[in-house]
């Protein structure tokens, strides 16, 4: 049986750090504070966090996992009168309560686990930056969102891990506040956010009217006995619950937010841009398979913005040369595979891309942040190059995880993808071929970032000819940075500090490189449990899918079966996945390491100069919705605003001239000199002393008592026109 | 149902109508003429010995104030002692007579208040 | 004469936290009046009386007293408590406030006090007299407080706009009234309650007429839209802490007020247009509120847009009256007290010449120099916009909830779009604690213990709501049942 107070502990232990970090950081801003404390605290809460979840599945598996293990903690927000009076609401309150099935112990596992990993990574990372505890702090509480996120056994408690995370990655993205824009960017994700976050919350508020709860086991118990009693509102709910997770997991039109991400830190791109919380969207849409399933709209829905964020992410990833956004266009992309997945009804391969993708993004992510780390804070690509020869860890790990994401057999990358596009294939044709293209992109940008960075000859910092390539964006000497607020943190320059002066790179600490290793094995062999054993005559379903199957509950009478091809479809389907990524991976090499001038991407880049522009600027889609969408919202701000200044002022003003020319001058000297006399008397010395703002609302307060009277005459008309 | 609003509609016309041919009659019908007298203060009074726009010390606002402050209570005491002794027949008695000694009390603390304050020094 | 029948026995009990409100605030001036030296001492003083008058709550006798006039049950000691507790988190601030001005007086303290009674009075009324004498009384204290700066010009503009701004709102509510005993003969709620619920009453125009008047009066104390353009200024000229205690307190004892007011017309309700006007009311409200927030960089101006919009979400709850409304409308002005006297709280502690208005300016980079203050803002920040497990997620839920089943879907979801594009304003407010370097001659916080002391237990309050708000959700639960159930 599992403890559910151990289990509780797994969030509570990461939300303890963060509250001792964060008091610890932010008590005493100025004051230096020892990192072996900040350490033991943040990496020992995860730690402990990590062994406890995994000592709670085992326990879970041991007892089974036909039925999900549920914990109600207490009543959250109870269900009004009627649990008092036993009245007339019934099961209308909202549990604080834990859930433990397969999806939600595979999410378990990776949260604790990778997030563990890259704390312990990101002691390395950080080791020069002087917000080290307040780093750690606002980790730490991630964690802790994220967690609740996870477990929580309804969509309300997930609402508040889903809020939570959003928060911190918002904390997060903006880390390096002082540089404007870092700042920038964390607003902006937050605007995706919420966009986002606003259909997911209409999509909850529409399941409590539905289904009358918000707990997961109860409504899915009632598809299960209804079946397509649901399906009209079903479309509605899996529709605003897709808005949701496009603004979290990235996905067109809001995945605008994630490319700017990468101005936080590069850990925190790793563990919450990559691995964990950009794939809440995915673990949401596979959490509610069953509303999904009623509505094959929304499914194609899902699909179809799946495979086209896919392609779309993918082609910009193609000519970046800054090398996180290249991850970054590369998790967007992967993530559109993960929905696409989904849509097409692979709900098993979905979370299996997510488990092996958090494998081999993280580390790709994190060697990322190693390179970054040894090259002095570089990020421009066409500054790197053979850095095989100085950092012979990090190469070797990244090519691992570069063969893994590519999809060459047997390493993780390949099994998840294989089956998300034999699912696709099952499905459509059409979206198949997307993904096909978008899988040979992936391939050829991966290989085109690895024999950039890691092959030919060190370019160093100065290369002639290249503009700083995204100076808004791009995160130079972020990290050698020393001008932040809180100077806190001791300054520990371990002898691989980095200098102004140009110095060769060099390999990252054994803690930076242990994580990558781990990382590095996992997305080799991570990708196991997925061996379509169907193909050699085993099981026809993969060990993954029999062990995602409880959660993929019946409707009605019909349970969900596995996509099914014939063996030589699938064999073919082998071939042609493996095909295309040797084909993307020859042609990088044959582009960027058999010619060193890289001419035929530059040839190319002239000849087709409009595409490699447009791609080059992201498809202008910033441009686009700045003008657009955030211009417009501006404008309808200040428009508002004038409108209460002038007009609704202007308009008081009117009735007051016209009311003195009707009751003649008589009140007109009383108004005059009465009133406004006596108001006047003070307002006049408050409004020079104060600034422009106060032209906002007049200040007269006659103006106000007609704005009143108005008003009534408004109710009236409302009364009037309107009907009951 | 709207025209069950038309005696409203009516009176808010009389009252206007009222308004404004009063003042209108005014105009009409008075007349107009400016004189050094019309303009006095006190048209047919004693002639200003002068300016009426002095300032005025402020303890003397606060002085009548308080003065119509204390001045109520005497407001209040005549009909409480006119009802008084027919309704302390009834078992009324003590509590109308509680009820003017708290009013007394709550007077009383506001005058020592005041007292206190100085309110009542003419520096 | 017989005159016993006004008083029932016990009656001392019931009008017990008042009675020691009454005499708290005498002593103190009298206090303040014999011992102008040891006048720093009225506040801690008024914050022993303040929780004298709760700890009397336990002697508090439930029932109808003086001749039905006035009802003390469950949900007026509810209601109680959040006064109770708005006045505490004001005294506590203007503790400190006041020290900085050099305003101190135990007049302040006496006045928050008398206002506090003409709350309690507006919420235990059971008849339409009672309620606009609390109304008065509460009001004549907020032009005394919000003038308490009496040598800065704003602060007396801000006073001289609410005065005469009030006495216009009451003469509606009187006129109303007026116009309600004409038709029901009585201004006793419950008689009036007995004459709606009966089945052959017709409305007449006059009723209507009376009840957009009690509306638009009522309006005026709520801030409501259209009735709000008062509220930007008066807060911005008042004493911060009178105008956090203002924006809080009053609104909680209109609600209320409205909330029987609402609850003897029902029956008639269904019939009537009347709602659709309140419901246009919290609309705008919501919109107006919300956008003018938007465009605003004076902080006290921001939260008084703020506050127009928190009261459009309260309002839309009260569209049906059922226990699950006037629930969520308790536990609402309760977290709204916490959330918002905290928010005003830190703004006090701005110090600088208070004739000039507290930007964003003034905050930023305030995480960094004043750690625990820019959290205390934050939270509060996080809970005004509804983000969890803040107390505000939680409320804003429950009204939301109440909403959607009383079936005023159309109406939650304005309210949950505006919410979410509030989030916007809130969150800059964050942004500039902790995202901007602070300027050259950066204001300077000066908080002192008890002004400290009030944003810890806002911080508190907030977060054991969000995360534990079961006792709370079954006592005004049960209280508002037993309201309903006459």
């Amino acid at each position: 049986m599992v403890n559910p107070w151990l289990l509780l502990l797994v969030p509570l232990l990461p939300a303890l750090g963060a509250a001792i970090n964060g008091f610890r950081a932010f008590w005493w801003p100025k004051t230096p504070k020892n990192r072996a404390i900040t350490n033991a605290i943040a990496i020992g809460s995860t730690a402990l966090s990590a062994l406890l979840a995994a000592y709670s599945v085992l326990s879970y598996v041991r007892g089974g996992t036909e039925h999900a293990f549920q914990h109600v903690y207490y009543s959250w927000i109870p269900a009004g009168i009627g649990q008092v009076t036993g009245g007339f609401i019934s099961n209308f309150g909202i549990d604080f309560a834990f859930r433990l099935d397969p999806l939600s112990c595979t999410m378990l596992l990776i949260v604790t686990w990778v997030g563990c990993l890259i704390h312990i990574y990101a002691t390395g990372y950080m080791s020069h930056d002087t917000g080290y505890t307040r780093f750690f702090t606002y980790l730490n509480l991630f964690m802790f969102m994220m967690l609740l996120l996870v477990l929580g056994a309804n969509y309300m408690v997930m609402f508040v891990g889903w809020e939570g995370v959003g928060l911190c990655s918002y904390l997060l993205i903006g880390f390096y506040y002082d540089k404007n824009f870092a700042a920038e960017a964390g607003k902006k994700a937050f605007i995706a956010n919420r966009v986002g976050d606003f259909g997911f919350i209409l999509g909850i508020f529409l399941i409590f009217n539905t289904f009358g709860t918000s707990d997961y086991g109860r409504v899915f118990a009632q598809i299960t006995a209804h079946g397509h009693a649901y399906a009209g509102v079903a479309t509605a709910i899996c529709l605003l619950l897709f808005v949701g997770a496009c603004g979290k997991s990235a996905q067109i039109p809001l995945y605008v937010w994630l490319p700017d991400a990468m101005a936080g830190p590069t850990p925190v791109s790793a563990l919450i841009h990559a691995a964990t919380m950009v794939t809440a969207g995915v673990y949401m849409v596979v959490r509610s398979n069953a509303l999904f399933r009623l509505s094959p709209t929304a499914m194609a829905v899902v699909a179809i913005i799946g495979a086209v964020t896919a392609i779309f992410a993918a082609s910009i990833g193609l000519v970046q040369n800054d090398i996180k956004k290249v991850l970054a266009y590369s998790t967007v992309s992967q993530l559109g595979f993960m929905f696409l997945a989904a849509g097409v009804g692979a709900f098993t391969a979905a979370i299996f891309h997510v488990m092996t993708h958090a494998f081999f993004k993280a580390c790709l992510f994190l060697g990322a942040g190693s390179v970054i780390h040894g090259c002095g804070g570089e990020q421009d690509m066409r500054k790197m190059g053979g850095l095989r020869e100085y950092m012979p860890k990090t190469h070797a790990t990244m090519l691992l995880a570069t063969i893994a994401i590519s999809g060459i057999p047997p390493l993780a990358g390949f099994f998840s993808k294989d089956e998300i596009l034999g699912n696709a294939f099952g499905y459509s044709i059409p979206l198949w071929l997307i993904a096909v293209v978008a899988a040979t992109f992936t391939a050829f940008y991966m290989f085109r970032l690895y024999y950039m960075t890691f092959r030919g000859k060190y370019r160093g910092a100065h290369v002639e000819g290249i503009e700083e390539s995204e100076p808004k964006h791009a995160g130079h000497d972020l990290i050698g940075s020393h001008t932040h607020l809180d100077q806190g943190d001791q300054h520990s320059d371990k002898g691989h500090g980095h200098h102004d002066d140009v110095h060769l790179p060099h390999e990252s600490p054994a803690s930076m490189t242990g994580v990558l290793w781990i990382l590095a094995i996992l997305s080799v062999i991570g990708g196991l449990v997925g061996f379509p054993t169907g193909l050699f005559g085993g099981a026809k379903e993969t060990i993954f899918q029999r062990w995602l199957e409880p959660i993929l509950v019946p409707i009605g009478d019909h349970h969900f079966h596995f996509h099914e091809a014939s063996k030589s479809t699938e064999v073919v389907l082998i071939l042609v996945s493996i095909g295309v990524a040797v084909f993307g991976i020859a042609l990088a090499r044959r582009w960027y390491f058999s010619d060193p001038s890289w001419s035929t991407p530059k040839r190319l880049g002239t000849n087709f100069s409009f595409i490699h522009q447009v791609l080059e600027n992201k498809y202008y889609v910033d441009e686009i919705y700045n003008a657009t969408a955030i211009g417009g919202t501006v404008k309808l701000a200040r428009a508002l605003s004038w409108f209460d200044a002038n007009i609704l002022d202007g308009l008081v003003n009117l009735v007051r001239h016209i009311t003195v020319i009707v009751l003649g001058h008589g009140s007109s000297m009383f108004d005059k000199y009465v009133v406004d006399g006596a108001v006047n008397g003070v307002g006049a010395g408050a409004r020079e002393g104060s600034s422009a703002l106060r032209r906002m609302q007049s200040g007269f307060v006659q103006n106000y008592a007609l704005v009143m009277g108005g008003g009534i005459v408004l109710l009236a008309a409302v009364y009037m026109f309107t009907k009951a | 149902m709207t025209h069950t609003f038309i005696p409203v509609l009516i009176m808010l016309i009389v009252a206007l109508g009222v308004g404004v041919v009063i003042l209108s009659l005014n105009r009409v019908v008075g007349r107009h003429q400016r004189n050094p007298s019309k303009a006095a203060p006190y048209e047919s009074g004693v002639p200003l010995l002068d300016t009426n726009r002095k300032r005025v010390n402020v303890r003397f606002y606060q002085i009548a104030m308080l003065f119509i402050l204390f001045d109520i209570e005497a407001a209040f005491l005549y009909p409480w002692a006119v009802i008084y002794r027919d309704a302390s027949h009834g078992n009324a008695g003590m509590f109308l007579f509680g009820e003017m000694l708290v009013f007394i009390l709550l007077l009383g603390v506001g005058y020592v208040y005041v007292w206190k304050k100085k309110a009542f020094d003419w520096k | 004469m017989n005159l016993t029948p006004l008083l029932e026995a016990h009656w001392i009990n019931a009008i017990l936290p008042e009675l020691v409100l009454c005499i708290g605030g005498m002593f103190l001036i009298l206090f303040d009046a014999f011992a102008p030296k040891a006048r720093s001492l009225t506040g801690p003083i008024a914050v022993v009386i303040f929780i004298l008058c709760a700890w009397s709550q336990r002697f508090v006798a439930v029932g109808t007293f003086f001749g039905g006039t006035y009802e003390v049950g469950g949900i007026t000691r509810v209601f109680d408590i959040t006064f109770v507790l708005a006045g505490i988190l004001c005294t506590l601030l203007s503790a400190d406030y006041l020290e900085r001005e050099g305003i101190t007086g135990g007049e302040f303290y006496a006045l928050l006090m008398w206002g506090t009674v003409g709350m309690m009075m507006m919420a235990k009324g059971l008849d339409l007299l009672i309620i606009i004498l609390g109304l008065e009384l509460l009001s004549i204290c907020i032009f005394v407080l919000l003038g308490f700066q009496r040598r800065l010009p704003v602060s007396n503009e801000a006073s001289l706009k609410y005065f005469l701004m009030g006495a216009f709102a009451t003469g509606f509510i009187l006129y109303g009234t007026a116009l309600f005993y004409g038709a029901t003969e009585s201004t006793n709620i419950n008689v009036m309650a007995r004459w709606f619920a009966n089945p052959d009453v017709t409305i007449t125009p006059l009723l209507t007429v009376a009840f957009v008047l009690l509306m638009a009066g009522f309006g005026f104390k709520l801030a409501l839209a259209p009735f709000h353009p008062w509220a930007p200024d008066v807060y911005q000229g008042a004493p911060t802490p009178v105008a956090g205690w203002l924006s809080v307190a009053p609104k909680a004892a209109t609600l209320i007020a409205l909330i029987r007011i609402f609850h003897a017309m029902g029956p008639v309700l269904p019939q009537t247009k009347w709602m659709t006007i309140v419901a246009w009311l919290a609309v705008l409200s919501m919109i107006i509120g919300n956008s003018v927030a938007i465009a605003q960089r004076d902080l006290k101006r921001m939260l008084a847009y703020s506050g127009i919009a928190q009261v459009g979400y309260m309002t839309i709850a009260m569209l049906t009256i059922n226990e699950d409304a006037v629930a969520s409308i308790a536990i609402y002005t309760i977290v709204y007290a916490l959330m918002n006297l905290g928010a005003f709280g830190v703004i006090s502690m701005l110090a600088k010449n208070q004739n000039d208005p507290q930007t964003l300016d003034d905050i930023a980079g305030l995480g960094w120099r004043r750690p625990f203050h820019a959290l205390a803002l934050a939270v509060c920040m996080f809970s005004l916009s509804g983000l969890p497990p803040t107390g505000g997620f939680v409320s804003k839920f429950y009204i939301f909830r109440t909403a959607v089943q009383s079936g005023h879907t159309g109406i939650a979801l304005i309210g949950i779009i505006t919410s979410i594009a509030s989030v916007y304003y809130y969150l800059r407010v964050v942004y500039y604690l902790y995202m901007k370097e602070s300027a050259e001659g950066q204001t300077r916080i000066d908080g002192g213990i008890f002004a400290t002391g009030a944003l810890a237990i806002s911080i508190i309050g907030i977060f054991l709501i969000g995360i534990w708000p079961t006792p709370l959700f079954h006592a005004a639960s049960y209280a508002a049942h037993l309201l309903l159930a006459r």
